[in-house]
Formats: C-alpha cells, sequence, structure tokens
C-alpha cells in the first residue's frame, strides 16, 4: 500500500476533529508532503462551519411537536369554501361574457343575488367542527345557508348526548343576536338555513358557540366578498 | 373540490408539510399560528398553476419565503395590536431567526438524505463529537471503516447541501 493509499480516506474524520490524537499527527505528518489530501481536505472544510449552523438533529425532532394528525383534513376543508368563493366568481364572470356576447345588458345578469358570498369560518376553539355560511340577500333582510361539517372519528359530545349550538350575527353597530341552534351529528355534514332582518352589509361578524358558552367558530365579514 | 385537485393537494401536503411545519413551529413556537400557516401556504402553491411539474428544492424555497412573511405579517399585527398596552414584546422579531431557521432545516434535510450508515458516523463524529475510535466501539465496526464512511458520508452530505443550495 502506497502511502497516499493509507491515508486516502482519512479526510473527513481529520476534517471534523474526529482522528484520535495519534492518527491525527501521523495524517498531518503525510499532509504536509501529499497535494491530494490537501485537495480532499480543502473540498470539505466548509462542511463543519455549515453544520454549526444546525443543532443536533435529534435534539432539535425532540423539541418541535409533530403536527396535528388531521392538518390535511383541515387544509382540505379551507381549500373547499377557497375553491367555492372562486367558484362563484368564475361563473359570473363567464355569464357576463356569454351577456356581452349576447348583448344583454349586464346589470340585468349580476342582480339576482342568489347564492350571494360565502364565509368560511375560522376556528376558534380546539374542535373539529367547521362551517361555511352563505349569505343570500332577501327583501326582508339576509337567509343564511349554513354548511357544517362534523368528520368522522370525533367526539360531538358527553354522556348527555350530542352538544347543541348556536350561530349568532353581529352588526356593525355592535349589538349581537342569535339566530339559529340546532345539534351536532358526528360524522355527518349537515345544511341548515336561518335568518335575519340585517342586510348583508351591516352583518359585522359572525360566530358559531355551543349552547355551554364555548366559542367555537368566528369571522369577521369578509368586506371582499360583499363586493363580488 | 375535484379529484385532481385533492390529489393535488395531497401531494404537496405529502411532499411540504412536515418541512413547512417544523419551521412555521420553530418561527412562531404556537401550534395554533403553526397550523395556520401551513395550511395557508400549501393553499397558495395549490391554487398556483402546473406547481407540482416544478423542481421540488424550488417549490420549498418558495413555500419557505411564503411562509416566512406570513409569519413576519401576523408578528407584526400582533406588534400594532399591542403597541399601546405593551411598551416592548419579549420576543425577538420573527424575521431576525427566519434565515437561521430556513438553514437548519435545509442542513437537517441534506442530513436525512444521506443513507444511514453515512448519517450515523457524521452526526456522531460532528454533533456527538465522538472520536473515530468510539464510534467504532459504540457501532461494533472497524475504526478502518469508521474514517471510510466518514469520507464518503461527508461528500455525499456536501452534495446535498449544494443540492438545496445551502452551499456552492
Amino acid at each position: 500500500m502506497s502511502e497516499h493509499e493509507k491515508f486516502a480516506q482519512w479526510d473527513a474524520a481529520y476534517v471534523l476533529g474526529a482522528l484520535e490524537p495519534a492518527d491525527r499527527r501521523l495524517f498531518e505528518e503525510h499532509l504536509e508532503n501529499c497535494e491530494r489530501c490537501q485537495g480532499a481536505v480543502s473540498e470539505l472544510s466548509a462542511l463543519p462551519g455549515l453544520l454549526s449552523r444546525a443543532h443536533d438533529p435529534e435534539e432539535v425532532t425532540a423539541l418541535v411537536p409533530q403536527p396535528p394528525a388531521d392538518l390535511f383534513e383541515k387544509t382540505a376543508r379551507r381549500a373547499v369554501s377557497a375553491r367555492r368563493r372562486r367558484g362563484t366568481r368564475l361563473v359570473l364572470l363567464a355569464a357576463a361574457a356569454v351577456a356581452v356576447i349576447l348583448g344583454i345588458g349586464l346589470p340585468f345578469l349580476l342582480r339576482p343575488a342568489a347564492p350571494g358570498p360565502v364565509l368560511a369560518l375560522q376556528q376558534v376553539a380546539e374542535q373539529s367542527l367547521s362551517a361555511d355560511v352563505g349569505f343570500e340577500s332577501v327583501a326582508w333582510g339576509t337567509r343564511l345557508n349554513i354548511d357544517c361539517d362534523y368528520p368522522a372519528g370525533y367526539e360531538f359530545g358527553d354522556a348527555n348526548g350530542p352538544w347543541s349550538y348556536a350561530l349568532l350575527v353581529t352588526d356593525t353597530k355592535g349589538s349581537t343576536m342569535q339566530v339559529a341552534t340546532w345539534k351536532a351529528v358526528p360524522g355527518k355534514k349537515i345544511t341548515l338555513q336561518a335568518a335575519t332582518s340585517l342586510p348583508v352589509d351591516q352583518i359585522a361578524e359572525v360566530t358559531v358557540k355551543t349552547l355551554a358558552g364555548l366559542t367555537v367558530l368566528q369571522s369577521p365579514m369578509d368586506k371582499n366578498l360583499l363586493d363580488q | 373540490m375535484t379529484s385532481s385537485d385533492d390529489a393535488t393537494l395531497r401531494l404537496l401536503h405529502e411532499r411540504y408539510a412536515q418541512p413547512l411545519w417544523r419551521y412555521a413551529f420553530s418561527l412562531t413556537r404556537d401550534s395554533h399560528q403553526a397550523e395556520d400557516i401551513v395550511q395557508e401556504t400549501l393553499l397558495k402553491a395549490w391554487n398556483s398553476p402546473r406547481i407540482l411539474d416544478e423542481p421540488v428544492e424550488e417549490v420549498r424555497g418558495w413555500m419557505f419565503t411564503v411562509a416566512r412573511n406570513l409569519v413576519i405579517d401576523q408578528s407584526r399585527s400582533a406588534r400594532s395590536r399591542h403597541e399601546r398596552s405593551i411598551e416592548r414584546l419579549p420576543d425577538q422579531p420573527a424575521e431576525d431567526h427566519a434565515d437561521q431557521i430556513f438553514d437548519e432545516i435545509l442542513i437537517h434535510d441534506a442530513l436525512a438524505a444521506l443513507s444511514e450508515p453515512h448519517r450515523q458516523v457524521v452526526v456522531l463524529a460532528y454533533y456527538g463529537a465522538y472520536s473515530t475510535q468510539q464510534i467504532a466501539t459504540e457501532l461494533g465496526i472497524a475504526d478502518g471503516t469508521v474514517k471510510s464512511r466518514l469520507h464518503y458520508g461527508m461528500r455525499a452530505l456536501k452534495l446535498a447541501l449544494q443540492e438545496r443550495g445551502v452551499t456552492r
């Protein structure tokens, strides 16, 4: 074995400071006269500095909790309501394009307000319930179409039976009224309707509470939705 | 949501949710905030056409930037909400840590890309400060084998770091 062959694979251990003292002295002696090993060492010389920019991966893994198990399901639910909002806008755009071709006036097309904007309510408490609220302007005020999703595999109740919920609407002046109550149906998506005399542009916030008083979902009215 | 939309979202989630979660959690130290940031970032990616055709490394870089901006926005609006009642927040602004954590995640990712025998010796030698002899005893292999694994492992690591844009 030539002298270089003996040391050819010691470069990384040397750069990492992992050679035993006796090995290190031998390697340094060899290094003085071996250009190949000098080149190999300098190739790796930046790595310890880079590794120092990170903590021990095993320690970090212990510090960062696992993401919630239902992260994908929650993301997918947000995706559905985002797409629904966008879908409404696209349908309207397409209809407007057709209307231009047919020579129909746009105001005619835009006037029917149904189905109206849909708001995906934000989760406030640790519960897996999600809900979208659609706002439909009608002559007497606003019809609210509520889609509630109680994903399978979660408890939505206790020994006393399924939990009950209430939908509350807050107007732009700050007063709040209850517009619907219902019971949880675990594992199902349910649709219900509520009504308020408030016109949709005076609704400032929508809240879902349990009848025990815990706020579960809450969202301010998205002003951008009203402009659609 | 169509089934192809659904598949895209699922794939994005599989590829990126874990590193995004670690990034967002490290920046915010708050599970709720981290979760919100991961969801929003994934949805932004999902709304970008042909995202799955882009190279994984590039998409990840883009997503980390999006996530980081969301963290910064949130910490700014939290600060402006609190600035009247609290003179100085105890936490450092998120901006200071973001680059460092970004690097750390890429370095961990590069380490995770190594074969297990390579990763093991590099981590023991660097983070454990073990000598080759100590690693040899710990793993029950020859000292020469440790040196050889370090030699190939560190070259593989350099390549993995280059692929992730950490070094040239």
